[in-house]
């Protein structure tokens, strides 16, 4: 059975700043530190990582592994959400969650659409909590979005809006894609 | 005792504050700033992270490796010298080095943390303006 919902949102920065602070990489284990303790590559391949997300509980390491696909310029998507270790008693044995987040410019505006589709696919037994599991995922997606914005509303005081590129596109700087993601949003103009 | 606001800042951090293993977040009166009590000395930087401009005082101090980190990325620096140190990163994403060819380690600059000079007296840290 499945439970579909999207969330919407304007996010109040340039479209290529909101896919540039989706691709660091490097801040999700920090800025994102409630939602994560741990984050391992799996596997490379292409356009699609995956990763292993895990908490400390009772002296283990639980978690599950992920698959994040990129679909250039702005579409991410997620699949294949698995225990890890596979013992472990999640509800990723049960569900079969899928996500696509889609950034787009709306016209004439210097700001980002973002629509955040979620499928929960779920037997029987579990489809009366459908309403918690999204209240739950709306929850964790708001808290992380919060937090990007955050981070980029204050740097957008520091360097100006208009700046906020150059520090993902320095080359010493490393993101997910980068390569596809120089091709789609170039180079910065300004130091 | 009041200081000359020309050369410093108007608010003073007292000593007695800067017990603990969190960098404080202080208000100089004009700027924001991140002091930290290091073995036994205290020490005043900007609190903006070199690297994309966190702000220091939200990560953590660990006095045993004489570090704080920025709350954003994770990158840690030197409590004494405000020297960029350690780059948590390198490890997670080690197998994904050389992936990239827009991405260029090697070109890494220095980074370090903008140290601000001070004035200890009576228990107070009286920062000097830049």
């Amino acid at each position: 059975m499945k439970h579909r919902f999207t969330v919407a949102e304007e996010l109040d920065c340039p479209l290529p700043v909101a896919v540039a602070a989706y691709l660091d990489c490097e801040h999700y284990l920090f800025l994102h530190r409630s939602l994560t303790d741990s984050l391992e590559i799996v596997k490379v391949d292409g356009f699609k990582i995956t990763v292993r997300q895990s908490w400390k509980a009772f002296g283990l390491k639980l978690g599950h592994d992920k698959t994040g696909e990129y679909f250039p310029p702005a579409e991410f998507r997620i699949y294949d959400v698995v225990p890890a270790p596979r013992w472990f008693p999640s509800v990723h044995h049960v569900i079969d969650i899928k996500t696509r987040l889609r950034y787009e410019a709306p016209d004439e505006r210097d700001t980002t659409m973002m629509t955040f589709d979620v499928e929960l696919d779920m037997p029987f037994f579990v489809w009366p909590f459908r309403g918690f599991l999204q209240r739950l995922i709306e929850r964790m997606h708001a808290e992380q979005n919060a937090e990007d914005l955050a981070m980029i509303k204050r740097r957008e005081t520091l360097v100006g809006r208009a700046n906020l590129l150059n520090a993902y596109l320095r080359d010493h700087h490393f993101c997910y894609h980068k390569d596809e993601f120089v091709k789609h949003f170039g180079r910065p103009t300004s130091a | 005792m009041l200081r000359d606001e020309k050369a410093f800042f108007p608010n003073p951090i007292a000593l007695t504050t800067l017990a603990g293993s969190s960098p404080l977040r202080v208000d100089l009166g004009g700027l924001e700033a991140v002091a930290v009590l290091h073995a036994g000395r205290p020490f005043v930087y900007r609190d903006l992270c070199p690297h994309m401009g966190g702000p220091i005082s939200g990560g953590d101090y660990d006095p045993g490796k004489g570090t704080v980190s920025c709350p954003w990325h994770g990158y840690r620096f030197d409590a004494a010298t405000g020297a960029h140190v350690f780059n948590p990163n390198q490890e997670t994403f080690a197998c994904m080095t050389g992936l990239y060819k827009t991405h260029k380690p090697d070109a890494a600059p220095a980074l370090r943390l903008q140290a601000l000079a001070f004035v200890l007296d009576a228990g107070q840290i009286w920062v000097r303006r830049p």
